[in-house]
């Protein structure tokens, strides 16, 4: 390779480069639309019921309800953190299923000839 | 003089080969321009999308939140309130006792003087109903009174074990 063909293709290779400066950028449309549901509330989980005192160990009518408005508590924070997590997921599904129609809706634009 | 003739006639190309490329290029290049717009409003309507459900989900964050911090607060308070009702048991069974004592009193006394204007032709309809009345009233404080110090004892009965069996049922033992 002489000195004349290293020049050529040095010449060639900057009028590519700046041919490539003019093209356009396309956004690529597959960005998705993630649920935020915070990281917590995933790895929460419900308490069981407290246990009884073994067989045998004085419980009285006192005590049961002690532990019974300890289970009961136990059992709306449940029901509070289950709604919450299924009111998310629904709204994030909602949120999809309406960005992914406006997509489609794009695309079949897209699609159909200026 | 020939090469002249040989560069204008290659101008003369170059330019109807750049123009026939634009004009058969013209459809691709439309495309191309309508392909960016759609591809910024696919971009916005995914900002749009995205700014909308965090608003959602942060305010369902807030209302579960408080709706946690109150759930705590009133079982704490709910705890506070069963811990010194069982303090004050016995001292409340005492008052209670004390309390049904007088009612009783008055029970007494209402029926008898209610048996008085039964045996008194003087008396009217009238004053024989409010005498029922309040024998009937009385028997009723009598009665929850006697309940509620049934109940405040049975507390602290100890439950028998048939009875927790089924409680039992799924816990590991």
């Amino acid at each position: 390779m002489n000195r004349q063909d290293i020049a050529q293709r040095a010449a060639a290779g900057v009028v590519l480069a700046l041919l490539t400066a003019c093209a356009p950028t396309l956004p690529v449309i597959v960005k998705p639309v993630d649920c935020p549901v915070p990281a917590e509330a995933l790895t929460r989980r419900c308490d069981g019921p407290r246990p009884l005192p073994a067989p045998g160990a004085a419980v009285s009518y006192a005590d049961l309800i002690g532990i019974g408005i300890e289970d009961r508590n136990a059992l709306r924070a449940c029901a509070k953190d289950y709604q919450y997590l299924a009111g998310v997921v629904a709204e994030c599904q909602k949120a999809i299923k309406d960005y992914n129609d406006k997509l489609v809706e794009i695309n079949q634009k897209i699609a159909n000839k200026p | 003089m020939g090469k002249l003739v040989l560069l204008i006639a290659m101008a003369l190309a170059g330019a109807a080969g750049y123009y026939i490329g634009s004009w058969s290029g013209r459809d691709a290049l439309q495309a191309l321009s309508k392909a960016k717009d759609l591809g910024a409003q696919a971009q916005a309507e995914h900002d749009k999308a995205v700014k909308s459900l965090q608003d959602k989900v942060a305010g369902m964050t807030t209302d579960y939140e408080q709706g946690k911090q109150k759930l705590a607060a009133d079982h704490q308070q709910a705890k506070s309130e069963f811990t010194a009702t069982l303090a004050r048991r016995d001292e409340r069974i005492a008052a209670l006792g004390k309390s049904n004592s007088g009612t009783v009193t008055q029970l007494a006394a209402a029926r008898a003087a209610a048996a008085n204007a039964n045996a008194n032709t003087g008396s009217t309809p009238a004053e024989k109903a409010r005498l029922q009345a309040d024998i009937d009233r009385l028997e009723k404080e009598v009665a929850a009174q006697k309940t509620l110090i049934a109940g405040l004892e049975c507390s602290k009965v100890q439950v028998p074990e048939e009875l927790l069996a089924p409680l039992r049922v799924g816990s590991a033992r």
